[in-house]
């Protein structure tokens, strides 16, 4: 139908000038549009031959060449979504059990003992990517005194890497004593020495969170965020004129930095815009599950300490990279799910997001009381004895724009406006 | 399990290869859909499967008592339809006036406390429920004979169409299953072509215009001038048609290699030059069915002048309230309604067709902007978002634009898009012009690099939440 009705166009279109055009033209243009008709003729046989002899053997074996290119083209995207998707490696399926962690724990750990650092080096190439140094220790018991450190910057600088291999050392060696706080003393045992002198402020409450026109919100996470953010965001610029930047991306965590790197992703947004002055975090959902780690074959189990170890570095690369960059951090926990794996998963990871950011003063918002559930007992609903307010939606893990809202104005609640001095003419 | 996900091709192609297979046996390739369609919608949820199994058991008695009843045929049709109805009410609406109802009752001063359904909806009810209403409604009329249970099931389930549409007529979709003859794969060249186009349209185009345009426009459009959040607008406008006509030519795509022809969806939406025209154009299956069983049975143009606005008004409103439940639906519908009845009382005063006949134009243009008008209630959550955006549009003349390439881009595209409408034909007839062995090569070309261009993740059907 559709070529009938091209053709009938052209001819149309060609009678007048078959008319007030010269003879040569003539002869060229009834010739030319022969062979257009020609040609058209030609290709509808075509195409109802090709038609009939293109048989569904024919389209299997297109398919099945189209889809074997494609996957092999994109082999890595493949295995990054299947490692996302299915939390294993698709290769080598399966994860570390614990007794092979253990034992595959203490043999790197000897190695360096006897002075072969480089397997570790290695695991935290992520970091390195991101040009974090970590300074994590020095950090803690430098933090009143900012003054200090950047004086300080150069000289940490150059013993910060010889810090950081001792500190996995440490860490390492004792990794199998699996309380966090044992952990957490033993981290910071080797720089008391140095450091000593400012350490009577261990237990600071966060400075309050003040903002001024000036100054710009970052907000990172996965789908939770995407759903609050926008209403933060709103109402950040509706009330005080403040501006944001939202880059929560569904999927996302911190297990699989190959897929998305948010440590790397925070490092170099704050280093863009230096306006930011006030970093929230939401994740958690995407994470509990086993992850790579470098040097080891398998994958690593969720709560073994390797996985404790690394995923911990991922967090305080975060707030280091905050806190290099003057930028105060607001983490919310991640809140109870109605799968009890997942819920489980969230009580453990919110642990160590809480311990990283007291160590670096920083504010940790719990969400589970603002939705109205516990960790013990999951609810889609804030009950009381008027009504139910629904917050959940049915999968269980995201939030209804009314348990957006909550969150939002939690969030706000935490923040407070400063006006601008002089600021006269607004 | 998204039908634009990795394990869905592989799957497919397994499939694909059984299901030619048994190219003699259409009974078995019937089953073996069967099993297929509930196996997908099982994987969304094991409930959802066993819903749609009473559901089709519960139509296909409705459907022997119409046939079988020699005087209550009526009734039992009203009934059957009210059982469909009812149900999918009780799943899609029931939470939302829930609140409606607690907050009468509290009003009241009445303490009862409304119980709570933590049902998902289940996934395609919308377009079952649909489905089984043209079956019903044919089997009354004697257009169709009452059909074999597992045939029904099929129809109600078949996979490609179950999740979004397009919407199935009983009288045309029930034929193509109860064939005796082998099935062959229908139009090969143009089934590609729609494939590829739906994974351009939804994964590269789509998801490059939401990521950039849409979501930071719509996330805080106070921050935006007027210029930005007109992009914004129209952005949403052009996601949306990418995205569901995309999703549409996919799984027509994919029916037809399974040598089945769904109804047409889509005909370029956004070249209407009015709305009436749109609607002829934009989701065609959904407004042809609303016309057929709301709008006609309501008395359609049949009782004057003035009860065929209310009717529209109604068809319209209805419409909206499909779509979701929420004051911004039906607000999106009741402004296609309320243009509506302008257009008829315009052509019936001014004449039919003035503008276009002037201007054809200006037409498309006010047509063009009326639509993303009401985009905006549909797109955004709640009333005070729009009212925001409403409000930033009219007032932030003197912000900073940081759109202002992308609106000349967009300006460009409708001006280029009546060229368009040739492509999906232009693609077609070009493909079957290439030698069967580059096809594979010519095919993983254009899906490298639209995947490589696309934003990572798979992006969402807008429409599967209907």
């Amino acid at each position: 139908m559709k070529y009938k009705k091209t053709l009938s166009k052209n001819r149309r279109k060609n009678r007048p000038k078959k008319i007030e055009k010269q003879n040569r033209v003539l002869k060229n243009n009834t010739t030319k549009n022969i062979k257009r008709v020609q040609k058209k003729s030609e290709k509808l046989d075509f195409l109802q031959n090709n038609q009939a002899t293109f048989s569904a053997k024919n389209i299997f074996i297109l398919l099945f060449i189209t889809g074997i290119a494609l996957i092999v083209i994109f082999h890595r995207s493949v295995l990054i979504y299947w490692q996302q998707t299915y939390h294993s490696d698709f290769l080598n399926s399966g994860s570390v059990t614990q007794e092979i962690i253990r034992e595959d724990f203490d043999e790197p750990s000897n190695e360096i003992l006897l002075g072969a650092p480089a397997t570790i080096i290695e695991q935290n190439n992520y970091l390195n990517d991101a040009n974090i140094q970590l300074r994590k220790d020095v950090l803690i018991f430098l933090q009143p005194d900012i003054i200090e450190i950047k004086k300080n910057n150069k000289h940490e600088q150059i013993h910060t890497q010889s810090i950081q291999d001792n500190k996995e050392v440490t860490q390492l060696s004792n990794n199998t004593n699996e309380s966090v706080k044992d952990q957490v003393t033993v981290s910071t045992d080797l720089d008391t020495q140095k450091v000593l002198k400012h350490d009577i402020p261990l237990i600071h409450e966060p400075l309050p969170i003040v903002l001024t026109e000036n100054d710009k919100v970052f907000f990172a996470g996965d789908s939770l965020m995407q759903g609050v953010a926008p209403y933060v965001k709103k109402m950040l610029f509706k009330q005080y004129k403040i501006e944001s930047i939202d880059l929560s991306k569904q999927s996302t965590g911190l297990t699989y930095p190959n897929a998305f790197n948010w440590p790397k992703t925070i490092n170099d947004i704050l280093i863009t815009d230096p306006s930011i002055k006030l970093l929230i975090v939401f994740l958690g959902p995407n994470d509990p599950w086993d992850f790579p780690v470098k040097g080891y074959s398998k994958y690593v189990k969720f709560k073994s300490p390797l996985w404790e170890q690394q995923y911990r570095l991922r967090i305080a690369a975060i707030l280091n990279s905050a806190y290099e960059h003057g930028v105060q951090v607001l983490w919310l926990a991640a809140p109870c799910m109605r799968k009890s794996k997942l819920n489980d998963g969230m009580v453990y990871l919110n642990m160590l997001y809480q311990s990283e950011i007291e160590k670096t003063q920083q504010h940790f918002l719990t969400t589970n009381q603002l939705l109205g559930c516990t960790y013990e007992k999951f609810n889609s609903f804030i009950e009381s004895d008027k009504e139910k307010i629904k917050v959940r939606v049915d999968d269980g893990v995201h939030f209804t724009p009314t348990g957006q809202k909550i969150l939002a104005k939690a969030i706000m609640d935490k923040i407070t406006f400063k006006e601008l001095e002089g600021n006269d003419s607004d | 399990m998204s039908y634009l996900s990795i394990e869905f091709g592989l799957i497919f192609v397994v499939f694909f290869a059984i299901y030619w297979a048994l190219r003699l046996l259409p009974k078995s390739q019937n089953n073996l859909l069967l099993i297929s369609s509930y196996l997908i919608v099982a994987s969304y949820s094991f409930q959802f499967a066993v819903i749609l199994f009473f559901y089709t058991c519960a139509i296909y008695f409705f459907s022997v008592m119409i046939a079988t009843s020699k005087y209550h045929a009526k009734r039992w049709l009203i009934l059957g339809l009210s059982a469909a109805i009812i149900n999918l009410a009780l799943f899609k609406y029931f939470d939302f006036f829930r609140y409606e109802l607690q907050s009468l009752l509290n009003y009241l001063n009445l303490s009862i406390l409304l119980p709570v359904i933590t049902v998902l909806i289940p996934i395609g009810i919308s377009f079952y429920t649909f489905h089984s209403v043209s079956y019903l409604v044919s089997v009354k009329n004697k257009e169709l004979s009452v059909a074999k249970f597992w045939d029904l099931a099929l129809f109600l389930s078949f996979f490609p169409s179950i999740i979004a549409g397009p919407i199935n007529r009983a009288k045309t979709f029930l034929p193509q299953i109860v064939v005796s003859k082998p099935r062959e794969v229908l139009e090969p060249f143009r089934a590609f072509t729609l494939i590829i186009l739906a994974i351009i349209k939804v994964y590269c185009l789509g998801g490059l215009i939401s990521e950039n345009w849409v979501t930071p426009i719509f996330s805080n459009p106070l921050e935006y001038c007027t210029l930005d959040l007109l992009v914004g607008l129209y952005a949403y406008a052009i996601q949306i048609y990418l995205n569901f006509s995309g999703y549409t030519d996919l799984v027509t795509g994919i029916a037809l290699l399974l040598g089945f022809r769904l109804p047409i969806n889509f005909n370029f939406p956004y070249l209407a030059t009015n709305l009436r025209d749109f609607w002829d154009r934009w989701h065609i299956s959904l407004s042809h069915w609303i016309r057929d069983y709301i709008y006609i049975p309501l008395g359609g143009s049949r009782h004057g002048f003035v009860r065929t606005q209310l009717n529209v008004m109604l068809a319209m409103l209805l419409s909206g309230l499909w779509h979701g439940a929420g004051i911004n639906f039906i607000i999106w519908g009741s402004c296609h309604g309320i243009g509506i009845v302008f257009l008829n009382i315009l052509d019936r005063y001014v004449g039919r067709g003035w503008i276009v006949q002037r201007s054809p134009i200006i037409a498309r243009l006010l047509t063009w902007h009326y639509i993303c008008f009401t985009w905006l209630f549909f797109c955004c959550e709640s009333l005070t978002d729009a009212l925001d955006y409403l409000n930033a549009l009219c007032h932030n003349f003197l912000v900073d634009s940081h759109y202002i390439g992308v609106f000349i881009i967009i300006c460009i595209v409708f001006l280029m898009y009546p060229i368009c409408k040739n492509i999906p034909n232009w693609c077609t007839a070009q493909l079957s012009k290439i030698n069967s062995i580059f096809l594979p090569v010519f095919f993983t070309l254009i899906l490298w690099l639209t995947i490589y261009l696309a934003p990572s993740g798979v992006p969402n059907f807008i429409y599967a939440n209907f």
